[in-house]
């Protein structure tokens, strides 16, 4: 579905290069999470994939297109929740009267039922929502257009809790195995029991790119009263330290997210030799 | 389906921009006829009907070169707009049919409706004056030579502002009119220049005195009006395809 190889990507000719040699491959049918620091390039490298910037060097194909040439074919077939944005000052109905037609699988059923679901006033002007139902609204479009890969930034910004376990259910609703959502976020407790493989992106580059199943096998998560010595890594906290350590055992562990980011960008060389194809056998 | 240009899709992508425009355009245009009426009624003088048929021709060319070219320089900021290019951007048209219909939105239909609407301003404001003041001006014709004349300018001008609304990201309208007139003064510099380069042996160094005979007659070329006229063309068409690629080329940058 996404296959990104030597992708090179600077902003300004004499700036520090963002990416200069990033790789990343992601299957049809997962609903990942992309981490990383601010700064790190995650808002970017959906841009590329969007084909809202175009890479200087390497070779970044999505859905079989290449993201720059914007062809409608490809367009059609991706949709990009924006972290920020403006809506028309047009009634969701006017809103989809005029554009659904551009998105040839557009459910107009299920677009009424998510309106319905998530408490979109039909007869307001988008431009007059608040944030989070502007969010609201904009995926509840996308998820009705069917588009086969939906590239969200930040979804939960904006979002009230019951929102945000709205957002999850919806998610989860909407995943078949020939869509596709990667969703961007800092708020990594929303992701929580979401997402089925984890990205983490530092210094340009994917530190980490597994499947939660992968991770919750390969490391244990503990809570300990003393610091310890021989962890990956530990975290002070209200209850003593959470620790994650290599799971040898085979005991069931389920993954935080927040203290594996930690693993991955403090940690990096550790990660690797964790998650190397030969260490998995 | 062509991915380059697919006439449903460009209708759908046209169709959209103009009710986009729809609302504010009808405002613009009420306020107009109200300038209009309040100026044809001060300027109407009853005795000087004949002196002040050219009225109509300056609100013309007025509303043409204002009107239009600022609304052109802005028919791209959606996309400049950080808020909202992700929905410009996105929307799955090609990069052609984005441009097309934009260029047909501020180039040929602007120009159609503002034709019709100013022969429908000049007829009221001509009538309104006349009750009032009991004076009027002939008519407006729109196919007279001036504004004929004018409608070609405001298309050649056209192209340059939608090129400077492509690829100027704020203050289009004045980076594009300062860049135009900057174009503008250099030319005689290089005319300069390259007369002074391919006819060296004809001038003196220290000034522009012919000494000897110009070898070649450049003038009567351009005597010939078609040439003229494909220079002209051919200088839009170039303009507009270099507008085209500034599209094509146009990326989110932060």
């Amino acid at each position: 579905m996404i296959d990104i190889q030597n992708l090179g990507f600077r902003y300004s000719r004499r700036g520090d290069a963002l990416f200069s040699n990033l790789n990343l491959k992601l299957p049809a049918g997962t609903l990942c999470g992309l981490l990383g620091a601010n700064g790190a390039g995650k808002s970017t490298l959906l841009k590329l994939m969007s084909g809202l910037s175009f890479p200087q060097r390497g070779r970044c194909s999505v859905l079989g297109h290449e993201p720059g040439q914007r062809q409608p074919a490809f367009l059609s077939d991706i949709f990009l929740l924006p972290e920020e944005f403006q809506l028309p000052p047009l009634e969701a109905a006017v809103f989809v009267e005029r554009f659904n037609s551009f998105y040839p699988r557009f459910d107009h059923d299920q677009f009424n039922r998510l309106l319905n679901e998530l408490q979109i006033p039909r007869h307001q002007k988008l431009n007059t929502l608040s944030q989070g139902q502007k969010k609201k609204f904009l995926l509840a479009f996308g998820l009705a257009t069917q588009a086969r890969l939906m590239i969200m930034d930040e979804p939960t910004n904006g979002l009230d809790i019951p929102s945000k376990s709205q957002f999850r259910r919806l998610l989860i609703d909407q995943f078949q195995p020939e869509r596709s959502f990667l969703i961007s976020t800092h708020q990594v407790h929303d992701l929580q029991g979401l997402i089925d493989s984890v990205m983490v992106l530092s210094q340009g580059q994917i530190l980490l790119h597994e499947t939660v199943e992968a991770l919750e096998t390969r490391l244990q998560i503990t809570v300990e009263q003393e610091e310890p010595r021989d962890a990956l890594y530990a975290e002070k906290s209200l209850e003593g330290f959470k620790v994650i350590r290599e799971n040898h055992g085979g005991q069931e562990s389920r993954l935080d997210l927040e203290l594996m980011f930690g693993l991955v960008t403090t940690g990096p060389a550790k990660v690797r030799e964790l998650f190397r194809p030969e260490a998995r056998v | 389906m062509s991915q380059t240009f697919s006439f449903p899709r460009f209708r759908r992508v046209l169709q959209n921009d103009v009710l986009r425009i729809l609302r504010p355009l009808m405002f613009g245009t009420l306020a107009m006829l109200g300038l209009v009426c309040v100026a044809y009624l001060i300027n109407f003088e009853p005795g000087r009907n004949a002196d002040q048929s050219e009225i109509g021709q300056v609100f013309f060319g007025l509303m043409l070169g204002l009107v239009g070219l600022l609304f052109t320089s802005s028919s791209f900021n959606d996309m400049h707009h950080p808020l909202e290019r992700y929905h410009f951007l996105m929307l799955p048209v090609s990069n052609f049919e984005r441009f097309l219909s934009r260029y047909v939105l501020t180039g040929p239909l602007l120009l159609l409706y503002v034709v019709a609407a100013f022969t429908v301003m000049d007829w009221t404001a001509n009538h309104f004056a006349s009750w009032a003041k009991e004076a009027s001006v002939p008519l407006f014709s729109p196919f007279a030579p001036v504004p004929v004349l004018l409608m070609k300018i405001y298309l050649l001008l056209h192209t340059v502002m939608l090129t400077g609304a492509i690829c100027f990201r704020s203050y289009a309208w004045m980076k594009t009119a300062l860049s135009f007139l900057l174009v503008l003064a250099s030319m005689p510099v290089v005319v300069y220049v390259s007369l002074r380069i391919f006819y060296y042996d004809s001038f003196s160094w220290s000034s522009f005195k012919e000494v000897g005979a110009v070898k070649a007659q450049l003038v009567p070329v351009f005597e010939a009006h078609w040439l003229n006229v494909t220079v002209v063309v051919g200088f839009a068409l170039w303009i507009l395809y270099v507008a085209y690629r500034c599209l094509r080329a146009h990326e989110v940058q932060e």
